[in-house]
């Protein structure tokens, strides 16, 4: 085999794609050609510096991350269908267990469905030029005051910088015709918002799905918060607990 | 039984997590991108799993991330040029490289640092970034690399040819440059 015919060969022959008597013949001339063995060499090398430098190792997190929503992930058969409403049910069924009288399931159902509705549609308004703040700030001392007059109770706003979520601001909403907070945290490229409105109900959290976007509910200190975001389900939750976390100090 | 589903889909690709994360990051060109990429793609391999017949569970998987990945581009740096460049200039069968494929200085490669193995392959154009991070960083055959971009074989090897040139070239500037601090480089790429 000549050189020339070699040099057109050799790229397949260092990646091993070449039928057995190719492989056998450029061997060969490598064999007894520096400059051709020179070209083999500089190709692994390459090969190898590239396999070093440009591998890289997927973060613990995010295996973790993506294990968790894997298993939030609503499943399409009938008993799981309802793994998303847990925290709804499971409330239901303490009800059942304590009091008797409770609202159907399906009348709290279908308020519920109503108000992930109007969260879902408030939280895609929002994401249109020009609606995502009324007062637009990063500093928590600057948009809680912003809405003393505009609202008859004060809404809890943090700061959680520190873990990753950024305050844009915030912004007078109305869901389903309740005057509501609606404050703006972004993670990554992920425009997040935080619906708060007075409300009694159970503390423990509940998710849903809508339209592609995630819904996390839950109550706290005579007040209703709801998070919706395009954001994966487990970093939405661990904002979620940063958040019931701060609001208890 | 959904929980053997799920249990089976984890089985099959969360070991795949490394390649997944690799190829969106060579392919958005950051971390943070890959790191949603990779969500979205796990996700959407799982909604489609019904569907998966292959036997060749990383090759699926990774025309998922790539397809996720040039979307996520798409969408949120529309500016970004993503189309492939035009084959039909360059197009012929084997490429021949004796005369614009250069002899490598004496322990060139050796001689790099991670930063600039990885600075050159940012500098790629993507097309030829995703042969490179396919074939030669994941190691995968020509046939898959095929299957995965939807290019023949053909087209795989004379794209790896020229994306090796390619590197090899911002691999010697990068050398030549640091050899040679104060000169001015006019062009950089």
């Amino acid at each position: 085999m000549q050189c020339e015919q070699v040099r057109q060969l050799i790229e397949a022959y260092v990646d091993g794609e070449l039928p057995a008597h190719e492989m056998t013949a450029v061997q060969a001339h490598l064999g007894s050609c520096g400059q051709c063995a020179e070209l083999e060499t500089g190709l692994r090398q390459m090969q190898q510096g590239l396999r070093q430098h440009g591998a890289d190792s997927a973060p613990i997190h995010l295996r973790r991350q993506i294990e968790k929503s894997l298993r939030t992930q609503p499943v399409r058969s009938p008993p799981r269908a309802i793994h998303g409403w847990l925290g709804v049910a499971a409330s239901l069924f303490l009800g059942l267990l304590i009091g008797g009288t409770v609202p159907g399931l399906w009348s709290v159902a279908t308020h519920d469905n109503d108000n992930y509705q109007a969260l879902v549609s408030a939280h895609v308004h929002s994401l249109m030029a020009d609606h995502l703040s009324d007062v637009q700030s990063s500093d928590r001392h600057t948009v809680k005051p912003w809405f003393t007059g505009k609202l008859d109770f004060a809404p809890p706003v943090q700061d959680l910088s520190d873990h990753g979520f950024s305050l844009l601001g915030g912004r007078l909403e109305f869901i389903r015709e309740r005057p509501a907070a609606a404050l703006i945290y972004k993670r990554r490229k992920h425009v997040i918002n935080l619906f708060i409105w007075p409300e009694a109900g159970p503390v423990e959290t509940s998710e849903a799905q809508r339209q592609g976007f995630n819904l996390i509910r839950w109550h706290q200190g005579g007040l209703g918060f709801s998070l919706v975001s395009d954001l994966n389900p487990a970093e939405l939750t661990t904002l979620a607990q940063l958040l019931q976390a701060k609001n208890r100090t | 039984m959904v929980d053997d589903l799920n249990n089976e889909f984890v089985r099959t690709f969360m070991p795949h997590m490394d390649s997944a994360f690799a190829l969106a990051r060579w392919i958005t060109g950051n971390p943070q991108d890959a790191e949603d990429v990779v969500q979205e793609a796990y996700l959407r391999a799982f909604r489609a799993y019904e569907r998966y017949t292959d036997d060749n569970s990383l090759a699926w998987l990774m025309t998922i991330v790539r397809n996720t990945s040039y979307s996520w581009l798409r969408r949120y740096y529309p500016a970004r040029e993503t189309a492939v460049f035009d084959e039909a200039l360059h197009s012929d069968g084997a490429v021949p490289i004796s005369s614009t494929f250069r002899l490598p200085e004496q322990q060139l490669y050796e001689q790099l640092e991670r930063s600039q193995w990885r600075d050159a392959l940012d500098k790629l154009p993507v097309a030829y970034r995703e042969v490179i991070a396919l074939h030669e960083i994941q190691g995968l055959p020509y046939r898959t690399v095929a299957d995965v971009v939807g290019v023949p074989i053909g087209t795989v090897m004379s794209r790896l040819s020229r994306a090796r040139r390619h590197l090899q070239q911002l691999l010697l500037n990068t050398k030549s440059r640091e050899q040679t601090p104060c000169n001015a480089n006019k062009s950089d790429s």
